[in-house]
């Protein structure tokens, strides 16, 4: 298919020889890429390797097995840390393309190995013993440098959930659906203070122009903190719908204008999930609930509805080019 | 069987994304791919990933209004009136896919076209098995004859992988109902099998007329390869024969061809990779990983008794060491492998891989807790959540 495509194209006159010349062989197979095969392996390897040397070093403290972890942790770390400092670019307010296929990788295997070293000593040492907080505030900070230095959005979004952990918001995939996300007294309102501030924060860096393409990552868990703060508030204080119903709607505005600025999708989903929880929560305590059948209409009117708006204005959806 | 869409649309529909790939790899400019937009126009209703998906969840939600409002004429009724009514709901749901979204609005895989030909598919053979009181034979059996015209008629993915599952989830019943003999050739029978399947679907791919189902064609092969895998894999043949055919093994005992089976485990992944490198076949490549990792499993479960911890630090240590080597190793050109991206792959965008390490990597797991203060046990560990 590919090929006879390439071939017709050519035929057309669409695209000269030489461009031909370079289609051909990838479209006819002859050339295979294993590019995100091997990242997909890297990944796992790190992501083991960290796992496991992270159980290792805290088992059978004072043997030799526990001092040869410790040695292999150091080693590890320092390791990764010469390769980084040898093959680093200089740093840009702009995008930084990695200078090899694997840099993002040792450097993220580094940080996540530093981050370990940093959580040893203070068990060992005890030095923020009270103060576990800190600890967490100073990885933070650690996966911020990194990210910033070196370019790296995935060492940012490490950074951006150790930061919301600081402020007991644990972010896992693991605790988004669970219903005790929020079990702790004025969690919520923390959450929703805290997206606020991650969406600002993130918004003033892009105004600045620092990083721009970490604005994506920034508002992403914003909206998700925001919207599963405002969500649970909105079950947990019934009372108070009236509070929260329209900040979840604000937020729906603001996901609708970012949404535009980035041409992204993605914020569009969380638009229509949230912004329909809420109506549908208005709904439900003035009439629906009275009502059973009233819920099969309700949903077939609503979402025929909606369906229907999306492939209408189909030109502002259009695809991302 | 032909399929449902418009062929002049489709063929140019696929032109226009073959050359956008071109375009975001460098290989063309943007000029030539509107020139090649202009030259191949398609009129289908095909849009991204993301409305998709927001299409196909709005689309269920608001079926399954309809099908509460029509539930109530029937829900007091026996179980062969409500299995008639919902064969006839199903055929009808069809029938509303076919012309009132494929023909009339050219909808192409838009999100809505998934979620009324799964809810056809559902109830049609939910209606179906009722009215076969859900034998397990007569639910894979039309289940296969759905799936496959669902697969075939609508260049279906998700249907090609359920008819695929019917097929073998048959052959093993069939095989386990007859009992004796037949239960212990399952390994034997399922692999031979997909060997066929695999050849066959090899053959089709070649096709040129064929060739609109190329996806649905290299999702088979992924399929036929794991399942022939799976079926002479030591740890689920031991398993299986454990816990579905009561075998007992006791002290010292192992099941019957055990050496045929170790040799299987460990030569498939080396197979795989060999013919997969010479052949320059990227399914075959992707499956050699993943079974290799199962081999892995395999043998460490049964023979290697260290704590996990090692393992997984091992493990780790020997994937990046060997990821790091083949990329190196592949700076240039080997045997028509490459290290640089050719083509563009959707799931990896950076936004996309950044959500991803927050979720599967330890940064977050540093959470306060008294086991920690005690002894620092729970530290580290980031699980992997499978989103990878």
């Amino acid at each position: 298919m590919s090929l006879k495509s390439a071939n017709e194209i050519l035929k057309n006159g669409l695209i000269d020889e030489d461009q031909y010349e370079k289609i051909e062989p990838i479209a006819s197979g002859r050339i295979i890429s294993v590019f995100y095969e091997l990242r997909t392996v890297l990944y796992l390897g790190v992501m083991l390797f960290t796992s496991g040397i992270g159980i290792l070093i805290y088992q059978n403290i004072g043997d030799l097995g526990h001092l040869i972890s410790i040695g292999i942790l150091t080693v590890s770390t320092a390791a990764s840390f010469w390769y980084v400092n040898r093959n680093q670019q200089p740093y840009s307010h702009a995008r930084v393309g990695p200078p090899t296929p694997y840099f993002d990788y040792i450097l993220l295997l580094g940080a996540l190995l530093l981050v370990s070293v940093q959580g040893y000593l203070q068990v060992q040492y005890f030095i923020f013993y009270n103060f576990l907080g800190l600890s967490t505030l100073l990885n933070a900070l650690i996966f911020f440098y990194f990210a910033y230095r070196h370019d790296h959005r995935g060492i940012l979004s490490l950074g951006i959930t150790a930061f919301a952990s600081f402020w007991g918001l644990t972010l896992s995939s693991q605790k988004w659906y669970s219903p005790e996300f929020f079990e702790n007294a004025n969690l919520d309102v923390t959450a929703i203070l805290f997206g606020i501030f991650l969406a600002g924060g993130g918004l003033l860096l892009y105004k600045r122009g620092i990083k721009e393409h970490f604005t994506f990552t920034y508002i992403n868990f914003a909206s998700l903190i925001f919207f599963s703060g405002t969500t649970s508030a909105l079950f947990v204080r019934d009372s108070q719908w009236w509070l929260f119903v329209p900040l979840i709607y604000a937020g729906c505005v603001g996901c609708f204008f970012y949404a535009k600025m980035a041409r992204s999708f993605l914020f569009l989903l969380y638009l229509f999930i949230f912004g329909y929880i809420a109506t549908t929560y208005l709904l439900v305590i003035s009439f629906l609930e009275d009502i059973p059948i009233l819920w099969s209409y309700y949903s077939l009117i609503s979402c025929g509805g909606f369906a229907y708006f999306i492939i209408k204005y189909r030109q502002y959806f259009n695809r991302k080019e | 069987m032909r399929f449902a869409y418009d062929r002049a649309n489709l063929y140019n529909l696929t032109v226009i994304k073959e050359s956008t790939d071109w375009m975001k790899q460098g290989m063309i400019s943007k000029e030539q791919l509107g020139k090649i937009r202009e030259c191949y126009p398609c009129t289908f209703y095909h849009p991204n990933l993301i409305i998709r998906l927001l299409l196909f969840v709005v689309s269920l939600m608001g079926i399954s209004g309809v099908t509460g409002i029509l539930a109530i004429a029937v829900i007091e009724s026996s179980v062969t009136t409500i299995s008639i009514a919902a064969i006839i709901y199903g055929l009808g749901s069809f029938m509303v896919l076919e012309n009132l979204f494929i023909k009339s609005n050219r909808h192409f895989k838009s999100g809505i076209n998934e979620a009324l030909l799964y809810h056809s598919i559902g109830f049609t053979l939910g209606g179906i098995s009722g009215l076969l009181e859900f034998s397990t034979l007569g639910i894979f059996t039309f289940g296969i004859i759905i799936f496959s015209f669902a697969a075939i008629r609508y260049i279906d993915l998700i249907s090609t992988l359920c008819a695929v599952v019917c097929v073998g989830g048959l052959l093993f019943w069939q095989l386990f109902e007859l009992g004796g003999l037949f239960q212990s050739i399952i390994p034997i029978v399922l692999s031979l099998a997909f060997i066929v399947i695999y050849i066959v679907n090899k053959k089709a791919k070649s096709k040129v007329n064929l060739r609109w189902w190329q996806n649905n064609f290299i999702l088979i092969d992924y399929l036929s390869l794991i399942v022939i895998y799976l079926s002479v894999n030591y740890l689920v043949v031991r398993e299986l024969s454990v816990e579905l055919l009561g075998m007992e093994l006791g002290e010292g005992q192992d099941i019957p061809l055990a050496y045929v089976f170790y040799g299987l485990t460990l030569v498939m992944p080396v197979a795989y990779l060999y013919f997969g490198i010479r052949q320059r076949d990227i399914a075959l490549i992707r499956v050699s990983l993943l079974v290799f990792a199962f081999a892995a499993f395999t043998f460490k479960h049964y023979f290697i008794y260290w704590e996990n911890e090692i393992t997984l630090t091992v493990a780790g240590f020997l994937m990046i060491g060997i990821a790091i080597y083949a990329l190196n190793y592949l700076k240039v050109i080997r045997s028509g492998i490459t290290r640089e991206i050719i083509k563009g792959n959707k799931w990896f965008d950076p936004n996309v891989e950044a959500f991803v390490v927050s979720q599967t990597l330890g940064g977050n797991e540093i959470v306060e807790d008294d086991s920690f203060k005690g002894q620092g046990g729970g530290f580290g560990g980031g699980g992997a959540s499978g989103e990878f």
